[in-house]
C-alpha cells in the first residue's frame, strides 16, 4: 500500500444522519475512476474499509478468501478481500491511496471507511455536536 | 374537470442517489452498482453519489 503527502481534512456533514460522513473515489480495475462518493461512513469501529459486493463487481475487483473470519455486530458473516484505489477528499483536495486492501461484503448496508489505513495515518477527531470530522496526519 | 396529477413523492425514495451540482436527482436506484455505473455516463467531477440514509437508521 502506498499514498500521495498526506493533507489535513476538516469535513463536515449532513446532521440528518448522526454519523460523521467523509467523501471518497473508487478505482475500478482498468484504472477509471468513479464519481464521488459524498458520504461513506467514518467508521472507527470496523477494522478496514468495507464496501457492498456488488459494488466490488462492478468495479472489477477481485475477490479473494479471507484468511480470518468477520464479525459484525449481526454475528459471523462470509466476507471476501479485495485491493483498490482510492482517493480520499473532495474540491481539488486529494490524497491518492493505492493497492489497499478492503473487506468485501454481500450484506453491507454502507460504505464503512474503517481503521486501516486512515485511522492509522491520521488523527480522527469527531466533533458531533458540530457535524464535523477533522482528520489531522500523523507526524511521523 | 382535469384531475391534477401528483407528483410521486416516492419516486426517488430509493437508497442511493445521483446527484447534480445543484443536487438535483438524476438517477436513484436500491442498487449501489446501478448508481455508480450510470455515474460513469457524466464527465467525472459533474455529478456526486449519495446514499440516502432514512432518519433514524442507527449503525452498529
Amino acid at each position: 500500500m502506498s499514498h500521495s503527502p498526506l493533507l489535513k481534512f476538516n469535513f463536515t456533514y449532513d446532521d440528518r444522519f448522526g454519523v460523521p460522513l467523509i467523501p471518497i473515489t473508487f478505482f475500478h480495475k482498468n484504472g477509471t475512476r468513479t464519481q464521488l462518493l459524498n458520504n461513506a461512513i467514518l467508521d472507527s469501529g470496523a477494522y478496514e474499509i468495507t464496501i457492498p459486493k456488488a459494488l466490488a463487481d462492478m468495479l472489477g475487483l477481485e475477490l479473494r478468501p479471507r484468511s480470518n473470519p468477520v464479525h459484525t455486530a449481526g454475528g459471523l458473516i462470509e466476507a471476501c478481500t479485495a485491493t483498490i484505489d482510492f482517493t480520499l477528499g473532495r474540491g481539488g483536495r486529494f490524497v491518492q491511496y493505492t493497492n489497499v486492501d478492503i473487506c468485501v461484503m454481500k450484506q453491507c448496508p454502507a460504505v464503512l471507511i474503517g481503521i486501516h489505513p486512515i485511522f492509522e495515518d491520521y488523527t480522527v477527531t469527531i466533533m458531533a455536536h458540530q457535524q464535523k470530522c477533522i482528520l489531522e496526519p500523523k507526524e511521523k | 374537470m382535469v384531475m391534477k396529477k401528483k407528483e410521486n413523492n416516492k419516486k426517488h425514495d430509493s437508497n442511493w442517489v445521483l446527484l447534480n451540482k445543484k443536487r438535483k436527482v438524476l438517477y436513484s436506484s436500491d442498487s449501489v452498482a446501478d448508481v455508480f455505473q450510470k455515474g460513469q455516463e457524466y464527465p467525472y467531477g459533474k455529478v456526486i453519489i449519495e446514499q440516502r440514509f432514512k432518519p433514524g437508521t442507527c449503525f452498529f
